[in-house]
C-alpha cells in the first residue's frame, strides 16, 4: 500500500464573497505534495497564488466549499472539515505559514520574535533559543539576535519571518512572495533555508513570480520541484 | 511569554498607555474622593455629637444652640445661669451636666470656658504640657495650635466675639499650658480653658452681684425615658431650652438629602466614564495593533492566550491605575486633614475598604471591556491583514 500524500488537494474553488453573487470564482486544480518534495505556485498578480496558500493555511474559508466533494487532505486529514479554532491550532506547528506581508512584533527583539510562536505554546525554551539561533547564523542574521525588529532591513525581517515559521519544525511551510523587494543575496539566503527544509523532509509550497528566486530554489534543491501554474481565466 | 509580550507593548507604547492609566486613575480617584469626603463628613459630623444627649441653652432657635454647642459653628441664643444648671446636675435623669462658656475667640478658633469633665467627653489628652487649672491658662486644640502657630508659654489675647475684627481683651493675656493630642472631634479646633477665665476676662462689662452665667449645659442621661421626659420638663418649667443634637441633626440633614443623591449619581457618571476609558484605550490599542494580533493568530496563538494578551494590558492598566488612585488619595486626605478641614479625620480604613471595591469594579470592567475587543480580534480577516504589502 503507497504512503498517504502529505497533502492532497482536491476540487478546490474560492469564491471571493465580498462581491456577493457577483464575486469571482477560482478554480484551482488537484494536486498532491509529499513530505520532502517541493511544489512552485506561479501565476501573474491576481491568479489566487496567495488565496490558495490561505486556504492551506487555514486562515480562510469560502462559501465556494462544496464538502462531500472538496477536500484539503493534510496528513490524511480534511482540515475544510474542522472548526476555525482546530484549523488555528495546526499552525505553526503541523502548517508553517509565511504570509505576504513581512511583519515582526515591534515590541520584541529579533530572537523573541522568533521564538514567538512556539514559546506561546509550549516547549523547552532553551532548546527553541538555541534552534533560533542556528537558524539566524545559517541566515547570516546572528549579529542581530538582540536587534529590535524596528532596526532591521526589509530583507533581514523578510528572512527573521521564515525563521519564524521554521522554528517549529512544521510537516508543511507555505511561503507566499518569500522574496518580494528583496536584493539577490537576501532571497539567496531565504532559498537556501526553504531547500534545507525540505531536504529535512518537509513539504514545501512556495507562490512566486520571481523567476531568478524560482531558478535559485531549483539550484539549491536536491530533487526538482514540481511547478502549478494558476491562471487568471 | 504572555506577560512578556504584555510589558514589552506597554515599553513600545508607553505614552498611550501612562494616557489610559491616568484616565482610569482620575475615575477611580473621582470616585473614593467623592464617596470617601461624603462618609468623612457624615462620620465627622455624626462623632461630635457623641456623648452629648441634650444641649440646654438660652432659648430661642434650637438649631441654633446645637450648631453653636456641639459643632461651634453658630452664635449661642444667649446664657443661662449656671446655678439652674448646677440644678438640674443633680436630676436623677441626668448622668452628667458640663457647663460651658462662649463669647470669644483668638484667630478664629472659639475659646471655650469649661471644666476638666470637657475633656474627657471628647477624650482629648495633653499632647505637651498639663491641663490647666487656674483662670486664664489655656489647653489648645491640636488643629487650632497647628493653625495659630502656639506652643507651651506662649501668650495671647482673646478678642470678643467669634470673627477675627472682635475687641481685643487687651488686658487678660492667655496662658498656654497644654497643646492637646488630635481626637477627630470639634475640640481640636478649640481653645480650652476653665470657666473661671471666662467670667475674668469679662468681670469689668458685667454687674458684680449677678448670678453666674454660662452658655450651654451639655448633658449626659441616663436611659431613653429621660430622653423623653427630660426635654419637655426643661422647656416647660426652666426658663433654659433643652435640644437633641442627634434630632436637629437629622432635620438639618434631611433638608440636604439632595446633596447625597447628587453625589451618587456623580459617582455613577464617574464610574461609566472610566468604563468607557477603558473600552476606548483597548480599542485604539486594537485599532493600532490589529495587524500584531493577526499575525499572532496566522502563528495559531489560542483564543483564550489572545484574551489574556488583550486582558493583562487592560489589568495591569486598572492595577497600575489604582494604585495612582491611591496615592492621590492619601495626598488629598492628607491636605484636607492637615489644611482643608483641620480637625477632620479621614477613616483610612473605610477608605481602603471603598479603594478593594473600586478595583474590583475596575477590575470587572476591565474584563467586560476586553469583550468586545476580543470579539473583533477574533473576526479580523488575517489573511486579508498579512497580505498587504
Amino acid at each position: 500500500m503507497p504512503a498517504p500524500h502529505l497533502l492532497e488537494v482536491a476540487k478546490l474553488s474560492h469564491c471571493y464573497d465580498s462581491l456577493g453573487a457577483r464575486g469571482r470564482r477560482i478554480e484551482f486544480p488537484d494536486f498532491t505534495l509529499d513530505a520532502g518534495a517541493m511544489l512552485l505556485l506561479r501565476g501573474a498578480s491576481g491568479s489566487g497564488k496567495s488565496t490558495l496558500l490561505q486556504r492551506l493555511a487555514g486562515a480562510r474559508t469560502s462559501s465556494a466549499d462544496v464538502f462531500d466533494s472538496t477536500r484539503i487532505t493534510l496528513r490524511g486529514q480534511n482540515i475544510l472539515a474542522l472548526s476555525q479554532a482546530q484549523r488555528d491550532a495546526l499552525r505553526p506547528t503541523t502548517i508553517g505559514w509565511i504570509p505576504q506581508r513581512v511583519h515582526l512584533l515591534n515590541s520584541l527583539n529579533v530572537i523573541d520574535n522568533i521564538v514567538l510562536p512556539i514559546a506561546l505554546s509550549a516547549g523547552s525554551k532553551a532548546m527553541l533559543r538555541q534552534r533560533a539561533l542556528e537558524l539566524l547564523e545559517r541566515a547570516g542574521l546572528s549579529a542581530l539576535v538582540s536587534a529590535k525588529s524596528t532596526e532591521l532591513s526589509v530583507g533581514q525581517a523578510a528572512r527573521c519571518c521564515v525563521i519564524r515559521a521554521l522554528i517549529a519544525q512544521p510537516k508543511l511551510l507555505l511561503a507566499d512572495e518569500p522574496s518580494a523587494a528583496l536584493d539577490s543575496q537576501s532571497a539567496q539566503a531565504i532559498a537556501q533555508l526553504l531547500c534545507d527544509f525540505c531536504s529535512a523532509g518537509g513539504g514545501l509550497i512556495v507562490a512566486t513570480h520571481d523567476e531568478p528566486f524560482q531558478q535559485q530554489l531549483r539550484s539549491h534543491c536536491a530533487t526538482a520541484p514540481a511547478d502549478i501554474e494558476l491562471s487568471t481565466a | 511569554m504572555i506577560s512578556k509580550l504584555i510589558w514589552a507593548n506597554v515599553r513600545d507604547q508607553p505614552l498611550q498607555f501612562l494616557l489610559a492609566v491616568l484616565l482610569c486613575a482620575l475615575g477611580m480617584a473621582s470616585i473614593l474622593a467623592v464617596l470617601g469626603l461624603q462618609h468623612t463628613l457624615e462620620t465627622h459630623g455624626a462623632r461630635q455629637a457623641e456623648g452629648i444627649d441634650l444641649v440646654v441653652g438660652a432659648k430661642g432657635s434650637a438649631l441654633q444652640n446645637t450648631l453653636a454647642a456641639v459643632y461651634h459653628l453658630d452664635v449661642p441664643n444667649g446664657n443661662i445661669r449656671l446655678a439652674d444648671v448646677e440644678t438640674l446636675a443633680k436630676h436623677p435623669m441626668v448622668a452628667q451636666a458640663i457647663p460651658i462658656s462662649l463669647g470669644d475667640s483668638v484667630g478664629g478658633a472659639r475659646i471655650v470656658g469649661a471644666p476638666d469633665p470637657f475633656y474627657a467627653l471628647y477624650n482629648a489628652k495633653p499632647e505637651q504640657g498639663v491641663l490647666p487649672n487656674a483662670p486664664l491658662e489655656a489647653a489648645i486644640g491640636a488643629a487650632a495650635a497647628r493653625k495659630l502657630k502656639l506652643r507651651i508659654g506662649d501668650q495671647f489675647f482673646g478678642t470678643h466675639g467669634f470673627a477675627d475684627s472682635g475687641d481685643a481683651h487687651g488686658d487678660h493675656a492667655f496662658v498656654v499650658t497644654a497643646i492637646l493630642a488630635p481626637t477627630g472631634r470639634v475640640i481640636d479646633n478649640l481653645v480650652v480653658t476653665p470657666l473661671a477665665s471666662v467670667w475674668v476676662v469679662h468681670a469689668e462689662h458685667t454687674d458684680a452681684n449677678a448670678p453666674a452665667e454660662v452658655t450651654f449645659a451639655l448633658l449626659r442621661l441616663r436611659g431613653l425615658a429621660a430622653m423623653a421626659s427630660l426635654p419637655r420638663f426643661i422647656n416647660a418649667e426652666t426658663p433654659m431650652q433643652a435640644t437633641s443634637p442627634a434630632t436637629e441633626s437629622a432635620r438639618l440633614l434631611a433638608n440636604f438629602d439632595w446633596i447625597a443623591v447628587i453625589i451618587k449619581s456623580f459617582a455613577a457618571a464617574l464610574t461609566v466614564a472610566t468604563a468607557l476609558a477603558l473600552l476606548g484605550a483597548l480599542s485604539q490599542a486594537l485599532e493600532h495593533r490589529q495587524t500584531d494580533l493577526a499575525l499572532l493568530r496566522a502563528m495559531g496563538v489560542k483564543r483564550a492566550q489572545l484574551w489574556w494578551l488583550l486582558l493583562g494590558q487592560a489589568l495591569a492598566s486598572v492595577l497600575l491605575a489604582a494604585l495612582v488612585a491611591l496615592l492621590l488619595i492619601a495626598a488629598g486626605a492628607w491636605w484636607l486633614e492637615r489644611y482643608a478641614l483641620p480637625g477632620v479625620v479621614v477613616n483610612g480604613g473605610y477608605l481602603a475598604q471603598l479603594a478593594l471595591w473600586v478595583t474590583l469594579a475596575a477590575l470587572a470592567l476591565a474584563i467586560l471591556s476586553t469583550i468586545p475587543v476580543i470579539v473583533r480580534t477574533l473576526r479580523l480577516d488575517i489573511a486579508a491583514l498579512l497580505s498587504k504589502s
